[in-house]
């Protein structure tokens, strides 16, 4: 009797957790993520785990789980335009991980707000002098 | 000195055997060849065996007070500045070679030089520091514990521990207290037909000094340059096979 007493409020709990409405949420930018809401909250370190092998491993860049992205998309934006951490209180990450008291090590070595380098996101060597562009896109063309 | 033609055939020791398996593929009617093998991978493939990121640096070029490649390094992977030289990550620095008889200066760029047998990989007890099919040194920073053997063992100095905690990452480049980091000959731009940061501000800021490339590619310039021209390994006597070669030191 006790332990079936037991059993149900595991279960009151869990489910309550797992349907997460009592939790804040920011809303990411996009319509949908790339996995159903109910996979993802369960299983985005694996995801993660198995991904980010594949790039840092391998040197494919065109994985699905990636961090960046999740960054890119759940990240908010202050009222004075300036990025907040994913991580910091009552954000995407820190909503969840404070309610469930998981700690968070993602963040002390990836970078927490998404990254706005025009070197980088922008076009191939975009901001090259001609001549150089001409000769980092031939070797590029010719490994 | 490296300069002659078995030297190029040394480049990689798995090159016969890849050419010989190439062949025989090709031979067995798969329509396959070394040159179509080898050519540059899309940023969803793996890394490939059958190249070998190479970089060539000829320090006649290579002006004594220039710093381009260092400041380009640091900009690209935010090695911010402490103000503590001795712990301060560094992942290229410029070096002033002095002949002691003639005064005569060499000044050239030292950083890791992505051995074909590493030594960091050899003493690395988690297995973090290994070698990518394409012949890029990296460190795994998942798996890293900060032991440093991988800093006693590189015979190029050409690792960083990182002491304290940092903020600003690019994304492109995790980095955190504890671990061991060092050149990772810009990955994140290799991967998608770039060629590494301190190389194209070589050529913009600087004298124009290095020639990236596939070294396993016959054609590739930096493959002809050391064919045609004397090239060295620092410290060839350690026969590491390295991925950077100096011209004119
Ligand atoms: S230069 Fe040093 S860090 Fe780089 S691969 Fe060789 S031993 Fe390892
Ligand atoms: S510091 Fe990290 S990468 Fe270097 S030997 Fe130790 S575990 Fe391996």
């Amino acid at each position: 009797m006790l332990l079936r007493g037991l059993a149900c409020l595991l279960m009151t709990l869990f489910t309550s957790v797992s349907s997460a409405d009592w939790l804040d949420i920011p809303r990411g930018k996009g319509e949908q993520c790339i996995e159903p809401t109910e996979i993802m909250r369960k299983q985005h370190m694996e995801f993660l785990f198995h991904d980010r092998d594949l790039t840092m491993r391998e040197g494919n860049r065109s994985i699905r789980h990636s961090l960046v992205d999740c960054v890119e998309c759940h990240a908010q934006t202050s009222q004075q335009q300036e990025a907040i951490p994913i991580n910091a209180s009552g954000q995407f990450c820190a909503v969840c991980h404070e309610a469930v008291s998981v700690k968070i090590d993602c963040f002390s070595c990836h970078a927490a707000v998404p990254d706005s380098s025009p070197g980088y996101s922008g076009s191939m060597n975009a901001g090259l002098p001609e001549s150089v562009n001409a000769l980092m896109k031939k070797w590029a063309a010719m490994p | 000195m490296s300069g002659h033609p078995e030297n190029l055939e040394a480049v990689d020791s798995n090159r016969r055997k890849l050419m010989v398996a190439a062949a025989a593929a090709s031979l067995a009617g798969a329509g396959l060849n070394l040159v179509e093998l080898a050519m540059a991978k899309t940023s969803s493939e793996a890394a490939s065996k059958l190249v070998r990121w190479g970089l060539l640096i000829d320090t006649q070029k290579c002006g004594s007070g220039c710093d381009a490649c260092v400041s380009a390094c640091n900009a690209e992977h935010n090695l911010e500045d402490l103000g503590r030289p001795e712990t301060d990550a560094q992942w290229i620095r410029k070096l002033d070679l002095v002949d002691q008889q003639t005064s005569h200066v060499d000044s050239l760029p030292m950083l890791c030089q992505h051995c074909e047998h590493p030594p960091c990989v050899d003493v690395c007890p988690t297995g973090a520091s290994f070698r990518r099919d394409d012949g890029i040194v990296l460190v795994d920073k998942h798996t890293c514990i900060g032991c440093r053997y991988c800093m006693i063992a590189c015979p190029y100095k050409a690792r960083s521990f990182v002491h304290e905690n940092l903020a600003n990452q690019r994304s492109w480049s995790p980095r955190g207290k504890g671990i061991v980091e060092g050149c990772t000959f810009c990955t994140h731009r290799v991967d998608v037909g770039r060629t590494p940061a301190c190389v194209e501000a070589c050529h913009v800021e600087g004298g124009g000094a290095m020639t990236f490339g596939d070294m396993m590619n016959p054609d590739s310039e930096i493959s002809l340059s050391l064919k045609s021209e004397p090239s060295r390994q620092i410290r060839e006597d350690l026969k590491l096979n390295t991925g950077v070669r100096y011209q004119n030191v």
